[in-house]
């Protein structure tokens, strides 16, 4: 063993102060989506309407009842996943996986809607500024996630980053689904559109970082 | 049978360092830059920059030692940031990195001498399932130390070229080593 190793080996065990682990990373995730799906419900209810009906629709239309539970798998399996991803040689890409899968079928019934809609189409209790709220809202889910990761170790931050956008984003737009108008077309292009622009922006900014440190 | 006595111990140890037992965390980092150096020297080949790669690994251990998990298993944790150090050390080493040089590339322009750079492949087993021109590169660039100027002089190539081969080239690597241990990760 070289002596510069020895002596990082010395200087890296010196006084060395007890840690506390990490813990259930499990935890972790229910506490990210439990306080970013409270928050942001409450922020939608205080910014503007709520659609009347959502709970009778919940209990008689099966189709958007199903779509909806689809939608709330694939955020729970990005959700754990994410979080995972704190722990180095966790297993997640089955979970991202698993998501990505409910998210495709989340979208299909969502583009299938547009011939034949799960709900009756409405322009009840339309919010006028649905788009740039999804956005918004989804900013401060990110920069919580981003606050919990630092207490694991990443080994790659860029998927963490780019799948704790996707996730906020889509915790958003699931809720968007309960309280906006209901309609095929305004759901993909004012609720799931700002979910893509909100990924790359995610994207965009890793890139940056990324260009400045190897600079 | 060593190799279960040395996961439990690990383990064990690891999680008297995370009670703050300075002794015990000496010798489980001596243990382990011994076998990360081991490892290491297997997958590239004995080079001067693997005490650094080693080194870089102890520190990012200790750094990450709170989220080792003891009902977890103690190796992918390990080599999961074994692994990413050392693509990380060799992505980030560039043109300005000290030449760790014994091979002349003049003398690699000369088929006689062409065994050198061969023998060199030969000593990594990540490099054998990589194609030749990333192995050649790897071998040059990221191994030896030779910077994107002398390699785009020496392969007759531009250097934008050059920088685009080099990034497939780690890629692969990459792409290489995470898949060779896709079993060791745990739920």
């Amino acid at each position: 063993m070289s002596n510069s190793r020895t002596a990082l080996i010395d200087q890296l065990s010196h006084d060395l102060p007890a840690v506390k682990p990490l813990g259930s990373t499990g935890r972790l995730a229910l506490m990210w989506s439990t306080l970013t799906i409270s928050a942001i419900a409450c922020l939608l209810v205080l910014t503007g309407p709520v659609r009347d009906a959502v709970l009778l629709e919940f209990l008689g239309f099966p189709r958007y009842t199903l779509g909806m539970l689809v939608g709330l798998a694939s955020i729970a399996f990005f959700s754990v996943g994410i979080f995972r991803l704190l722990r180095p040689g966790m297993k997640a890409n089955s979970l991202f996986l698993m998501g990505g899968l409910c998210l495709c079928t989340w979208m299909g019934l969502q583009v299938a809607e547009i011939w034949a809609p799960a709900l009756p189409s409405s322009l009840d209790d339309k919010r006028s500024h649905c788009f740039l709220e999804t956005i918004l809202f989804s900013l401060p889910a990110i920069a919580l996630g981003w606050f919990i990761s630092r207490k694991g170790f990443v080994l790659n931050r860029g998927a963490l980053l780019t799948i704790l956008g996707l996730s906020a984003g889509l915790i958003t737009a699931w809720l968007m689904q309960v309280v906006c108008m209901y309609e095929a077309k305004h759901n993909l292009l004012f609720h799931f559109g700002p979910v893509a622009i909100t990924v790359a922006c995610v994207l965009g900014f890793q890139m940056m970082v990324q260009k400045k440190s190897e600079r | 049978m060593s190799w279960e006595k040395d996961e439990a111990r690990w383990a064990q140890m690891m999680q008297q360092a995370q009670q703050g037992d300075s002794k015990v965390y000496q010798q489980l980092l001596g243990e382990l830059s011994t076998v990360a150096e081991r490892f290491l020297k297997a997958k590239f080949g004995n080079y001067a920059f693997i005490e650094d790669c080693v080194q870089e690994c102890l520190i990012s251990i200790h750094n990450a030692r709170h989220t080792y998990a003891p009902e977890h298993p103690f190796r992918p944790w390990f080599f999961a940031i074994v692994k990413h150090k050392a693509i990380d050390f060799l992505r980030a080493s560039n043109r300005n990195q000290a030449r760790h040089s014994d091979v002349d590339l003049d003398t690699i322009k000369d088929d006689s001498q062409k065994e050198t750079l061969e023998d060199r492949i030969a000593q990594s087993q990540l490099l054998k399932g990589l194609k030749t021109e990333y192995q050649e590169m790897i071998v040059l660039g990221k191994f030896l130390g030779y910077s994107v100027q002398e390699l785009a002089d020496h392969l007759n190539m531009s250097q934008s070229a050059v920088k685009v081969r080099m990034h497939r080239a780690v890629k692969a690597l990459k792409q290489q080593f995470k898949g060779e241990h896709k079993g060791e990760q745990y739920e």
